[in-house]
């Protein structure tokens, strides 16, 4: 049973890309286009981990990870953002790991590989 | 607005670059295709790190000083540098002394300077070769030194290295080690490249030791 990974990112491309690689890894992919709809997915969908962008129109990410975790406290979130700012608060926010956003996804794949082993 | 417009960039600059790796991996570059991938994966990766140099150089914001292990930032950075260092065929050794103080670091800039400084390493070793890490503490000072195996810079060119748009690589931003220094000026530190006839380029990062820690 493959595992299955929720991606939270408001750019359409980036989903598709995110998609792509992650079903080519031999994941499940979940795709939401914001927090809210990722929220959603988390309660009805069980995915084992989420990739969670933080600038996204409505819900920011930092807001969605908090109400992430009230759902489901265990559940593995990786920051995934292209906000250099962001990254020296990431531990503070309770999220698993961080991984700023490149073309190079082998960061991303190992940090997944890591969290779900 | 800096950070914004990097948003904007990188964005897109993922995109591009990540669907001409997955291009890549799935063979669809086989033969002469293969090198048209190639160029947009290398050219993509060279916009990013240009595009990462540019805010690093552009920020005149003040290091967010905090208490750190500098030696667990060394293992982190190198962690997540894991896949570049494979790829390039980059051996890293880590000599980090145990019992060095607490330093007053921004995390986020360290991991910066770090990665300029292998960026740099990897293009001087394009068939392979050793990054060598050591940390030491020396008087009122903790000193890393990132070391590697490839030419060296010429002696003439030592006191250049450090300019803003100053490269000797096309590949290279010229942008890497102009921030590195800032960002070490910004610590209260200083960054030089190691004097002496050593084969590689060995470059060392100075950290005063708080003094609150260096009185205990």
């Amino acid at each position: 049973m493959p595992k299955r990974i929720l991606v939270a990112e408001d750019e359409q491309t980036l989903l598709t890309l995110y998609g792509h690689v992650l079903t080519a890894e031999g994941y499940e992919v979940l795709l939401a286009a914001d927090a809210a709809e990722a929220l959603r997915k988390v309660r009805d969908d069980n995915p084992d981990l989420v990739i969670l962008d933080i600038k996204m129109p409505g819900m920011d990410g930092m807001e969605a990870l908090y109400k992430i975790l009230d759902i489901r406290r265990d559940l593995p979130v990786v920051i995934n953002t292209s906000h250099p700012d962001f990254e020296g608060n990431y531990l503070s926010w309770a999220a698993d790991a961080y991984v700023r956003k490149s073309s190079d996804l082998s960061e991303l794949k190992e940090t997944i590989q890591r969290l779900l082993p | 607005m800096a950070s914004t417009l990097v948003h904007e960039i990188r964005n897109p600059l993922a995109v591009i670059g990540g669907f001409a790796r997955e291009l890549r991996k799935e063979g669809s570059g086989k033969g002469e295709g293969a090198a048209p991938l190639d160029i947009i994966v290398s050219e993509v990766s060279r916009l990013e790190n240009l595009v990462e140099n540019v805010l690093g150089f552009a920020r005149t914001s003040r290091p967010c000083l905090r208490k750190a292990d500098l030696n667990g930032l060394v293992r982190e950075a190198f962690k997540r540098r894991a896949a570049v260092h494979r790829r390039a065929d980059v051996a890293v050794s880590l000599d980090l002394a145990v019992d060095l103080p607490g330093l007053l670091i921004d995390r986020s800039q360290l991991l910066q300077v770090l990665d300029n400084l292998c960026d740099n390493a990897v293009r001087a070793m394009p068939h392979g070769g050793v990054i060598t890490v050591t940390s030491r503490r020396v008087g009122e000072e903790v000193r890393l030194q990132v070391a590697d195996t490839g030419p060296g810079v010429p002696s003439a060119l030592r006191t250049k290295v450090f300019e803003p748009f100053y490269s000797t690589s096309s590949k290279g931003t010229g942008l890497g080690l102009a921030v590195a220094s800032r960002i070490m000026d910004g610590h209260g530190g200083r960054i030089l490249l190691e004097p002496g006839g050593r084969r590689g380029a060995a470059f060392q990062l100075f950290f005063p030791v708080p003094r609150t820690v260096s009185e205990a």
